[in-house]
C-alpha cells in the first residue's frame, strides 16, 4: 500500500516536472514545486479528479510534503530528476530547510512520460497539469512562491499553522475548489468556460489578491 | 468589546473577622497595579476574595458551575443561590453578619458603580450609578451590570467573572476547557445579537434533541406494549416470546448506539490529534535530516575541483543516511569511507588527493548531535505512524458497530412491524395501538429530520462565528506570548485549533471556536499540543491559564482595562517560578487602570517582594492590606505574633529580590 502511494507521489513529481518545462518554468524551485503539488491536490476536484494527498500540515512557509521530498530525492538518485543550486537555509524558526532548483532529466524521464502517455487517465491529469502550470506560470515568481497566502484552503485563518489542512481526506471543504468554480458565474449566461479558463482564472484571482494585499 | 469591572474600593464594616468594635470599618483601597492582601490561615484572605466576587455577583450563580467542573452544554441562565450559599459570610462570624456590610466602588469604562451588601444574606442595601440612587432590586443591579459590562446575560456576566476576573480556590481552567472556553469566546467576541442567537439556536437544539430521545423512549416502551398486546390476544407463547426480546433487544442497542457514539466522537478526536502528531514528526524528520545533509555536504563541497551538483547531492544524502539513493541498498560502510576521504582531503569518489584548500571537515561532535536528533526524530516518526494507525483502526471498528447496530436496528424494526401486522382484524384496541404506534415512529422520524436540519444551520452559523472570532486570534496569541513568555522557559504558544463536539447526541458534531496551547518540552523535538492540565507541571498549569486570561481582557477589554483576583498563587509555584510569576502579573497590574488583588500566605521566597517591590527594589509597588494587623486574630497570630511579624517584616522591607 505504502509503495503504491510513494509510485503515485513519484508519477505526480515527474508529471508537474513535465508539465513546469512545458509552461516555461524549469528549473523549479523546491518550494513552487511543493505549490504545485498542493494545487494539483487541491484543484484536482475541478476536474473531477481525486487528489492523491487531501491533507498536509500548515507551515508558516507554504506548502510542504515531506514524503514527496524524499521521493524527489529518490528520483534525482534515480538520474529521473537533475537538481541545481543546492543550498540550505534557516527557517524564521531555526529550522534548516532545502533550497534547490529542478528538472527534468530529459533522456531518462522520457521513457516515463511516454509510457505515462499510453494511458487514459494519466494523459487525463497530466493535461490538468499542464494546464495548471500554464495558468501558475502567468504569475511572476515571487508571487508564485507566495501564492498559498492568498490561496482560501491554505490561507483560511481558521486553520492555524501547525495544524492539519484537511480538504479530501476525512472532510470534504474544499474553498479553493468552490471559488475556482464560481468563477462561472463571471460568464455570460449560456456561455459555460471551460475547465482550463477555470485554472487561468484562479491564478489571475491569486495575483489580484496577492496584489491587493500589498 | 467588553467593559472588565475595574475594582476601586472595598470597605468591610461590622463584620467579626476583621475588627469586634461596633462601627470597624475594613477600608480597602485598591490602586492601579498590585494589591497584596496578606494573611496567614483563618485571617480572611479567601473571605475577602469571596467578598469581591459576591458584591458583583451578587446571590445569583450559573447553576452548572456550582456542581460541576465542566460546562458542558449547560444552560448558563442565572439562578438565585440556596439559602445556605447565601449564609457564607453570616457562618464565619458569631453575630451572624446581622448588621455587616461590604462596599465596592467598581469602575465599567467610564461609569462608577456603588453596590452595598448585607454581609448576613447577601441582600442589596444601597446601589448608586454615578451620582443617581438606584431603586434596591437584584433586577435593577443585573440589568444595569448586563448593560455596563456590555453581554447579553447575567449568566454571561457570571461567566466572565468566574473564567477571567477571578482565579478562586476552585481553579477553573480555562485553556483547557475547551466548552467553557468557547462561552467566553462567544461573550467577548461576538456582536450582542449574535451571542444571543448562539445560545437560543443551541438551546433550540438540545431541547429538540431531548425531545426526539423521550419520544423515542416512549417508542421503545409502545413496541413493548403491542408485543405484550399482540401475544395476550394470540395466546402464543411463542410469539409473546420473540416480541418481547426483540424489543428488550432493541432498546440494548440503541442504548449501546448512544455509547458507541460518545466513543466514536473521542475517537474521532484521537485520530485527528494522532494524525497531526504524524505530520509533524514527519515535519521534524525531514528538518533533521536536511540538517545532517547539509552538514555532510559542507563537508565534501570542496573536495569536488568542479562542482558536480547532482554528485554532491548524492553523496551528502548517501553520508547522511547510510543508503543509496541510485540503488536503494544500506551502505553504512560506503559511507564511512567516503567521509574518511572528504576528511583527509581525497576525492570522495575516486580516492585520489586533491586541493582541498578551503575543505570544511564537520566537527565530529556536530555530526554525532545531528545524526542522535535525526534517529530521534525516526523514532519519533516511526512511533507516531504506529500510534495513527491503531487510532485510526479503533476509530473505525467503533464506526463499523455502530453501521452493524443501524443495520440491526433497522431489520428488528421491521421485524417487529411485521409481527404486529399480523394482528386479528377484530381486535379493535390492537389496531389502535399499532396505528399509535405508527404514527409515534413517523413523529420519531420527523424530529430526526427537523434536528438534522437545525444542527446544519447551526453549523453553517457556527463556521460564520468562527470566522469572526478567529480575527482576533493573531492579537491574542501575541498578548499570550507577551504573559507566557516571562514565566515560562520552554517554547510556548497558543494556536487557534476548532473543537468538534456534540450538541444534543444525534446528528453529527459542530466545530466550535478553541485555542489550545502548544508547548516544548524536555521529551518532545519541537512544540507539542497539550491538551490536558496534567501535559504541563503544576507550577506551569495555572500561570499558563493565567496568562491566557490576561491575553484574552487584554484583546478584548474596553481600553485593555480590567482586574484580576487571584487567590493564594504561591501554592503551586516552586521557588524558581515565583519571581517569574511575580514579574508577569506586575506586568499585567501596570498596563492601562489594570488592578490586580493577591491574596497570599505568608511565605517565604521571592513571590511576595516580587510583588511588593517589582523592578525597583528601593520602594514598594503595590499597596499592602497587612490581615496580620487588620483582621482579628486567630489563635495562632496571637501565640505566634512575634514570628509572624519578623517575617513579614523581612520580606515587606527587602530591599533586594534575590
Amino acid at each position: 500500500m505504502r509503495d503504491d502511494i510513494q509510485l503515485r507521489r513519484s508519477i505526480r513529481i515527474v508529471q508537474l516536472l513535465d508539465a513546469a518545462e512545458m509552461a516555461g518554468m524549469i528549473p523549479l524551485a523546491v518550494e513552487q514545486l511543493h505549490l504545485l503539488a498542493y494545487l494539483s491536490n487541491v484543484l484536482a476536484q475541478v476536474w473531477e479528479l481525486t487528489p492523491i494527498d487531501g491533507k498536509l500540515l500548515k507551515r508558516e512557509s507554504g506548502p510542504f510534503y515531506s514524503a514527496l521530498q524524499r521521493d524527489l530525492d529518490k528520483l534525482v538518485g534515480a538520474g529521473v530528476v537533475a537538481v541545481t543550486k543546492v543550498a540550505y537555509v534557516r527557517e524564521q524558526e531555526g529550522k534548516w530547510r532545502l533550497e534547490s532548483e529542478y528538472r527534468l532529466n530529459s533522456i531518462l524521464a522520457h521513457r516515463i512520460t511516454t509510457r505515462l502517455a499510453a494511458f487514459e487517465a494519466e494523459r487525463r491529469v497530466q493535461l490538468f497539469l499542464n494546464e495548471l502550470a500554464f495558468a501558475m506560470s502567468a504569475l511572476a515568481s515571487d508571487e508564485l512562491s507566495a501564492s498559498s497566502r492568498a490561496d482560501p484552503t491554505y490561507a483560511n485563518p481558521v486553520v492555524d499553522v501547525g495544524s492539519v489542512i484537511d480538504f479530501a481526506e476525512w472532510r470534504n471543504v474544499n474553498f479553493t475548489a468552490t471559488a475556482t468554480r464560481r468563477f462561472e458565474r463571471a460568464y455570460p449566461s449560456g456561455v459555460t468556460p471551460t475547465r482550463a479558463e477555470l485554472l487561468h482564472l484562479y491564478a489571475r484571482h491569486l495575483h489580484h489578491r496577492l496584489n491587493a494585499a500589498h | 468589546m467588553v467593559n472588565y469591572p475595574i475594582i476601586e474600593h472595598l470597605d468591610i464594616e461590622r463584620y467579626g473577622l476583621f475588627g469586634t468594635a461596633p462601627e470597624h470599618v475594613l477600608k480597602v483601597i485598591v490602586d492601579r497595579g498590585i494589591t497584596l492582601v496578606l494573611g496567614g490561615n483563618g485571617l480572611g484572605k479567601t473571605t475577602i476574595v469571596s467578598m469581591l466576587y459576591r458584591l458583583l455577583a451578587g446571590p445569583t450563580d450559573v447553576t452548572a458551575l456550582q456542581y460541576r467542573l465542566d460546562l458542558g452544554t449547560a444552560r448558563l441562565d442565572s439562578s438565585r443561590i440556596t439559602p445556605d450559599a447565601r449564609a457564607l459570610f453570616a457562618r464565619r462570624v458569631a453575630d451572624g453578619a446581622r448588621t455587616a456590610t461590604a462596599t465596592m466602588t467598581v469602575r465599567f469604562a467610564d461609569n462608577n458603580l456603588v453596590v452595598q451588601r448585607n454581609l448576613g444574606d447577601l441582600r442589596l442595601v444601597a446601589l448608586r450609578l454615578n451620582s443617581d440612587e438606584l431603586d434596591i432590586s437584584e433586577d435593577v443591579f443585573q440589568r444595569e451590570i448586563v448593560r455596563l459590562v456590555g453581554v447579553p446575560t447575567f449568566g454571561d456576566w457570571i461567566l466572565i467573572l468566574r473564567y477571567l476576573t477571578f482565579f478562586m480556590e476552585d481553579r477553573r481552567p480555562l485553556i483547557w476547557d475547551a466548552t467553557a472556553q468557547r462561552q467566553v469566546l462567544r461573550v467577548l467576541f461576538l456582536p450582542q445579537e449574535t451571542s444571543a442567537k448562539w445560545l437560543t439556536d443551541e438551546r433550540d437544539i438540545l431541547e429538540l434533541d431531548t425531545r426526539m430521545r423521550n419520544l423515542r423512549a416512549v417508542l421503545s416502551r409502545e413496541e413493548r406494549a403491542v408485543a405484550v398486546g399482540q401475544a395476550k390476544t394470540q395466546s402464543a407463547a411463542k410469539v409473546l416470546e420473540e416480541l418481547k426480546s426483540l424489543a428488550e433487544q432493541q432498546q440494548l442497542d440503541r442504548e449501546k448506539r448512544e455509547r458507541l457514539a460518545a466513543e466514536g466522537l473521542s475517537g474521532e478526536a484521537a485520530r485527528e490529534d494522532a494524525r497531526l502528531r504524524t505530520l509533524r514528526a514527519e515535519d521534524d524528520r525531514e528538518e533533521r535530516y536536511r540538517q545532517v545533509e547539509r552538514i555532510k555536504l559542507e563537508s565534501i563541497a570542496a573536495a569536488f575541483p568542479t562542482p558536480s551538483e547532482t554528485a554532491r547531492y548524492l553523496l551528502a544524502q548517501l553520508m547522511a543516511e547510510g543508503s543509496c539513493l541510485v540503488c536503494g541498498n544500506v551502505v553504512p560502510d560506503v559511507a564511512a569511507d567516503l567521509e574518511l576521504r572528504a576528511k583527509q582531503g581525497k576525492c570522495v569518489v575516486c580516492g585520489s588527493d586533491v586541493q582541498i584548500g578551503s575543505t570544511r571537515v564537520a566537527d565530529p561532535v556536530v555530526v554525532t548531535t545531528a545524526l542522535r536528533d535525526l534517529e530521534a526524530a525516526e523514532e519519533t516518526l516511526a512511533e507516531a505512524r504506529l500510534a495513527q494507525t491503531e487510532c485510526e483502526n479503533n476509530y473505525r471498528e467503533v464506526i463499523q458497530q455502530i453501521t452493524q447496530l443501524n443495520a440491526a436496528i433497522a431489520k428488528r424494526s421491521t421485524r417487529i412491524d411485521w409481527l404486529v401486522a399480523q394482528l386479528p382484524p377484530d381486535e379493535q384496541s390492537l389496531h389502535k395501538q399499532r396505528s399509535e404506534l405508527s404514527l409515534l415512529r413517523t413523529r420519531v422520524e420527523e424530529l430526526k429530520v427537523e434536528l438534522a436540519a437545525k444542527k446544519n444551520l447551526f453549523r453553517g452559523f457556527i463556521d460564520g462565528v468562527n470566522q469572526t472570532i478567529v480575527e482576533s486570534a493573531a492579537a491574542i496569541k501575541k498578548s499570550f506570548d507577551g504573559f507566557a513568555q516571562g514565566f515560562l522557559l520552554d517554547q510556548c504558544k497558543l494556536v487557534w485549533s476548532p473543537k468538534k463536539s456534540q450538541v444534543g447526541q444525534e446528528a453529527g458534531t459542530v466545530e466550535f471556536p478553541a485555542f489550545e496551547l502548544e508547548m516544548s518540552g524536555t521529551d518532545f523535538l519541537s512544540p507539542v499540543r497539550r491538551t490536558g492540565p496534567e501535559q504541563v507541571s503544576e507550577s506551569q498549569r495555572e500561570f499558563i491559564d493565567l496568562s491566557f486570561r490576561m491575553a484574552l481582557m487584554t484583546v478584548s477589554g474596553f481600553k485593555s482595562h480590567a482586574s484580576l483576583v487571584i487567590d493564594t498563587p504561591e501554592s503551586s509555584l516552586d521557588a524558581v517560578f515565583a519571581p517569574r510569576a511575580a514579574q508577569v502579573l506586575t506586568r499585567f497590574a501596570h498596563r492601562g487602570r489594570n488592578r490586580v488583588i493577591v491574596t497570599s500566605n505568608l511565605v517565604e521566597g521571592a513571590l511576595i517582594p516580587g510583588l511588593v517591590f517589582g523592578d525597583k527594589p528601593s520602594s514598594r509597588q503595590a499597596t499592602v492590606v497587612d490581615l496580620f494587623e487588620l483582621a482579628a486574630p486567630t489563635a495562632a497570630v496571637k501565640a505566634l505574633g512575634t514570628e509572624y511579624k519578623a517575617i513579614r517584616n523581612k520580606l515587606l522591607t527587602r530591599k533586594t529580590i534575590s
